[in-house]
This record gives C-alpha cells, structure tokens and sequence, in this order.
C-alpha cells in the first residue's frame, strides 16, 4: 500500500498540485459570484463601455426597451427626489414658458392695439359705456374681448350617416379630410350619447376640447354643427352659430333629412353663402364691423315689423274671435232679432245688450264655445220686459219670417195684427214647427201665436224626361228612382208623414194624335209606379195622374222634351 | 362626388377590419387586434363611369355580453354582415344581426360576407354558401369571402353598392 501510495505520489504530485490550486480558484469564483459587494466591483469599470456600445449599435431597441418604465421612472424620482428633477428642469422650463407666453402676449397685445387704434368706432364707444355700467376699467373688458377665439373649420353633417354635407375653413386651403373627421364626430357622438343614454339622461354631447382649441357641436335634429374654435367661445359666437344651423335647417330641412350622399341634390351655393358669414361675423377685426351694423340695420327693422305683427296677429285674432262669437248669433233665429255686443277683452268675452227673458240669455252665453276659442265669458246681458210698440213687433216678425223662409224645408206665411200672430204654411218636421212657434212667441210684445202651420214632406225636385214615343224607363230615369228610394227615403217618409201621397204626374208635348199622347203618358207614369212598388214602396201610398197637355211653366219655345215629362208632387189624402 | 355611409356588423373576429384592409389598403395580417368602438376607412370606387365615396364604419364585433351599438348604423345606404364561416355561432347570429338592420332601417342595402372561406375545403365552404343563400333569400347578395387571399372582397364592395344605386 505504501509502495502504492508513495508510486501514485510520485507520478501525480504535479496534477495533484495543479488539481488543489484550481478548486480553491473555483471555490474562490463561486464566492465572489454570491457577493453583490463584490460583482459591483468587478463591472463597475465596464457597465458605462457597455452600455455606450449597446446604444451606439441599436439606439432603437434599447428606446423601445427603455421606453415603458421611463414614465414609472420619472414618476418615482418626482416622487423622491423632487427637488433634483426641478434643479434639472427649471432652466429649460424657464426658457420654455417665456417663449410661450411672450409670443400668446404678444398676439394679445397686437389685438389690442388695433382696438385702441380704433378708439373712436362704435365698438368703442359701447366698451367705454359697458366698463362705466359694469365699474370695471375699459382696459379689463379689452382683454376679455382678445381672449376670444375664433372659428378655424366648420362641418355641416348629417346627423344619421355622419357624411359631410358642407365644410369651410377660414384658410384657403381647407380641411383636412373632411369625410373622416366627421364620420368620426358621428361615431364619438353616437358612442357618448348612447353612453349617457345608459345613465338615463338625454344629454347631447357639446364640446370636444383639445390643446387650446374645441369643437363646438351645435345638434338640430338631421344635421349638426362641428364647429373648429381656436380659444375661448363666447356666447356671441355661440349665437351666431345657432341662428345659421336654424336658419338653415327651416330652409333647407327636408332636404338635410333626405341627404343620401349626393351633395348635388342640396342648394349648396346658399348654404355655403350662410355658413361662411360665421368666419367673418366672428373676426373682431376692422373687416366685421361693416357686417355688424348691416346686421343691426337689418334686426331693427324687423324687430319692428315682429312687434308690429304681433300685435296686428293680437288684433287679428280678437277680431276673428269676435265675429265668430256674432256669426253664432246671426245665424241663431232666436237670437238674431236683438243685438248682442261680443266684446274680447284679453281672455275674457263679455256679453251685453238687452234680451226678453233669461232663457235667451243662457243660449247667447252657451252658443260660446269656451274651450275652443280658450276665453270665459261674462254675461252682462239685461233682461227687460218694457213696453213695445206694434212697428217694432212689426219689424222684428219680418225679420224672423224671412230668416225661417231662407231655410230649405220651410214655407212659412206670418202676420201680425193687434197683439196676434198668425203662422201658415208648411215645414218638414214637428221640431221644427215649434221651434218657429216658440220663437215668434218670444218676441215681446206678442200676446198670442195662432199657428195653422203642418208638417209636410220635402219638395221632390226631380223629374224625368221621355223621348217622342219612349214609355220604358231608361237606365238614368230608373238611376233619379233609385235615389228617391234610398237617398231621399220614400218609404221612411210614408210612415213619416202617413196623411201624405206621392203622385206621379206625367205631362204631353200636346203635339199630334190627343190620344196617342195620352196613352204615352199613361204608360209613362204606370211604368214609374211599377218601379217603384218593385223597390219596396208601398202601392197604396201612390196615385198618379196623366195630363195630355205640357206643365204650366212649359213655353213653346222650349225643347218639347221638356214638356214630355214626369213630376212628382204631394198631396194629403182628402185632395181630390 | 357621391358620398355613400357603409357599415359592416358581425360577431367579434369575424373579419371585418381584415375585409375593409383588404378591400381599403390591399393588405392582410394574421395578427388579431379587437376593434373598439368606431373605425372610419375611405375607398373612393368606380360604378358605371360614376365615383363613388365610401365611408366605411367598421363596427366593433358583437359579443354575447355586448351587443351591437345600433346608432352607428343609423344612415348607413349599405349595410355588410359578415361571419366567419368556420364559426357556426358566428352564422347562426347574422339573423340576430340583420333584424337589428331592418330594424334601425328599411332603406339600407344588406349584403352577407362568409369570411375566412380559405380555412375550408372548396366543396365544403360553397355548400354552406348554398345553405345560407337559401336560409337568407331576401338578402340579394351572399357571397364567399377571404381577406387572406383576397377572394371575393372587390366584387363584395362592389356588388353592395350596385344595389345602393339601383335603390
């Protein structure tokens, strides 16, 4: 074993050597490997080298590397080390915010100057006015008017399609892929009101600020305004924006709903006349001011002409009222004999004149139809029961017996003698007949009402006319029968009127053979007869009568068909 | 020029961003990027010697949680409804879809687009074709459509608004 041992020595004392010296330089390495201290060390020297290599060969992955945490990272050194980033930043920043807010100044201040340059325009005037009333200084209210904006872009779109239906921009060279911004708008319209409708509000949405401009979105129902301001809207501008989409929506309205993409379908030269004056009513400049005052000269006048309008509407509507309200009375029998003043006072109409009793009164104020006309009425009506003299009675009998005679069904015959009135004559229904004998019963003054007045059908004023020699009914003629039947109501008026008999009376030419003609007219008023038993009225309820000569009112010198014809007529049952 | 609003609907990943990138720019990616909300694309297409602009909304793809946003396809004149023909649901639902259309209105222009038709055998993808031409009869123009290959995507636009003109 020695031998061994000694032999193995011998041969391998080098690499046993060499062996125990590199497992304490490995021991060694694996230390310094678990000792941060010491790594640190080690790549100190060489992390800038590499790092300097790295981004000089690929500065754009290291930035997209970088790039995520470079927020985080500047959030927690503001958040540490705050005071370190505002040493680092404040030189540049300083430089940064004077150079902005000179050059905002200085724009400020060129408005301004102009302003003052223009110290004698009305504009002026009114600001001085303005900067006593509000006890501000003048120099304030300059400043407020140069921080307005001023409109850069402006889209009329549909409301539905989001297509542009006009676009202007105040420099020459327009916007900017008009057809995408305003579908665009449209989606972020429909995306936010759809949102907000969640909520349960309708709300539209208004404005889209970014930088230091808006878009100003002015909704009418099948178009809107996107409206590019620069800076702060003010309400003028606001106002002006409104009245231009509502001029051109009452316009222009249908054919803005009806838009199907074909800009050549609207009448783009007045909408593009309409909406350009916005870019030139907004500009403070010098250039505005002859467009204000023309609009000025323009509003005054109409203003008055509205005002003036208004009140003749006012009138106009009063009047209207009021003739309605006397029309009643007119055309009221009962009421027609007096006077009755319909005067509108505001909501109220108030009745006055004088009426014989209180029933008349009522019907004057009921005949008003309150709701429609929208007025209360007060009835100052007088009720009087004075004496009368004979020519008043006189005339106030005439006027009723021509009003009841104008009137189709009624054929009246009045007199007044010694404090009586006698009625004759003849009218369609019972209702009716009272109705005249109540009315003329009311006329003061009357003591007694003799009525001989019966109800009697309606006049039958059609007739058929023959052919020499013709007897059979042809198609028209059976056509006038039918609608004695059905429009006229033959059989509802015999048992209407039951002491009632419609006879037929068939008239000649009287020219020839006596009788031939009266053989013709026979047959002619048989046939009717006949057809109308067929149709349902009653045989008994019709007699007739033929003539062998033409009718009274029948001259020569007429066509002689006239004269071959067939009437109609009533007669009560005792006529012969 | 005439203006027209086109709106394509669909489930979600049916490939209507892909058809409007095919159909607008010429291009395809394999890449899946969920469209949210609106997206607008402009193709200016000839028509019997007429141009015609085509705003073209890509609409968010419905999910079963949400539902289509109906005020985008107020005023649409064509509306697109697309699905993907590997996606039974995706088919089953253009129905859902189109009555939404009918029902916001009467007046647009409806096609259908079978997307995707290149993950199908020939065979398979015109027999669907033929069953969802039959199941849709009052839609006047169901076809076969790839972005990735570019099948069927011009005549697709081109057909839809053929029919919005003649309307």
């Amino acid at each position: 074993m020695n031998d061994y041992e000694s032999l193995k020595k011998l041969l391998f004392n080098e690499e046993s050597q060499e062996l125990k010296q590199l497992r304490s330089e490995l021991e060694a390495l694996l230390k310094e490997t678990q000792d941060p201290d010491l790594i640190i060390q080690r790549l100190s020297p060489v992390i800038g080298e590499l790092l300097k290599e790295t981004i000089a060969n690929s500065s754009d992955e290291i930035s997209k590397i970088m790039a995520p945490i470079m927020g985080d990272a500047i959030t927690e050194q503001v958040k540490t080390q705050k005071d370190t980033i505002v040493n680092a930043l404040y030189p540049v920043m300083g430089n940064m915010i004077a150079k902005f807010v000179s050059s905002a100044l200085k724009e400020m201040l060129d408005e301004i100057n102009t302003k003052v340059q223009n110290n004698l325009s009305a504009d002026a005037i009114k600001r001085k006015v303005l900067a006593r009333v509000k006890g501000v200084s003048e120099s304030e209210l300059l400043l407020q008017e140069s921080q307005f904006g001023s409109i850069e872009t402006i889209f009329l779109i549909h409301t539905a399609s989001g297509l542009v239906m006009w676009e202007g921009s105040r420099e020459e060279d327009g916007a900017h892929e008009a057809e995408m911004v305003s579908a665009m708008l449209s989606a972020i319209r429909s995306f936010v009101n759809e949102w907000v409708a969640k909520n349960d509000d309708v709300f539209e949405l208004n404005t889209i600020e970014y930088g230091d401009s808006k878009i100003y979105l002015e909704v009418a129902g099948s178009c809107y305004l996107a409206v590019v301001v620069r800076g702060e809207i003010r309400s003028k501008m606001q106002e002006n924006i409104t009245a231009a989409l509502s001029s051109l929506v009452e316009r222009y309205g249908d054919d803005f709903r009806d838009f199907n993409g074909d800009k050549s379908h609207l009448n783009y030269e007045a909408i593009d006349a309409r909406l350009k004056q916005l870019f030139y009513i907004d500009k403070t400049s010098n250039a505005s001011k002859p467009k204000e005052t023309s609009l000025l000269v323009i509003l005054v006048p109409l203003f008055i002409v509205f005002g003036l309008a208004y009140v003749y509407y006012g009138n106009y509507q009063q009047e209207f009222k009021e003739k309605l309200i006397k029309n009643k009375f007119y055309y009221t029998p009962e009421l027609n004999l007096y006077r009755i003043n319909a005067d509108i006072v505001g909501s109220e109409v108030i009745l006055s004149g004088i009426l014989p009793n209180a029933r008349l009164k009522s019907l004057a104020e009921n005949l008003i139809d309150k709701k429609s006309l929208h007025v209360s009425v007060r009835n100052d009506i007088v009720l009087t029961t004075g004496l009368h003299t004979p020519e008043e009675i006189e005339a106030k009998r005439t006027l009723l017996d021509k009003v009841y005679n104008a009137q189709e069904d009624v054929q009246l015959l009045s007199q007044f003698d010694k404090g009586i009135i006698v009625l004759s004559g003849t009218v369609s229904n019972a209702r009716k007949m009272q109705e005249i004998i109540e009315s003329f019963s009311e006329i003061e003054g009357v003591q007694k009402v003799i009525s001989s007045l019966h109800v009697r059908p309606k006049v039958i004023s059609q007739s058929l006319h023959y052919d020499t020699g013709e007897t059979r009914l042809n198609l028209s003629q059976k056509e006038i029968l039918d609608s004695l039947v059905l429009g006229y109501g033959l059989t509802e008026i015999q048992k209407q009127y039951p002491e009632y008999l419609l006879t037929i009376i068939g008239y000649s030419d009287g020219i020839g053979d006596i009788k031939k003609n009266l053989d013709y007219t026979i047959k002619r008023v048989e046939n009717i007869q006949k057809y109308l038993i067929e149709k349902g009225v009653d045989e008994a309820f019709i007699r007739y009568r033929a003539l062998t000569t033409p009718p009274e009112d029948y001259n020569t010198s007429q066509d002689p068909c006239e004269a071959r014809v067939a009437r109609f007529s009533w007669s009560t049952i005792d006529d012969k | 020029m005439i203006s027209k609003k086109i709106v394509l609907i669909g489930d979600f990943s049916t490939g209507k961003t892909s058809l409007i990138r095919r159909f607008v720019d010429n291009q395809f990616s394999d890449k899946y990027l969920s469209t949210i909300g609106v997206k607008i694309s402009r193709k200016n297409i000839t028509l019997d010697e007429n141009e015609i602009q085509n705003i073209i909304w890509d609409v968010e793809g419905a999910t079963e949680s949400k539902m289509l946003n109906a005020s985008y396809l107020l005023g649409a004149h064509g509306t697109i409804v697309v699905a993907d023909i590997t996606r039974e649901s995706s088919m089953e639902n253009m129905k859902e879809h189109i009555d939404l259309v009918r029902s916001v209105s009467d007046k647009t222009a409806v096609v259908i687009a079978l997307n995707k038709s290149d993950l199908l055998p020939r065979d398979e993808a015109e027999k669907i074709l033929a069953s969802l031409q039959k199941k849709f009869s009052d839609i006047k123009f169901v076809t076969l459509t790839s972005a990735k290959s570019s099948e069927g995507v011009t005549a697709l636009f081109q057909e839809l608004n053929n029919l919005i003109m003649s309307q």
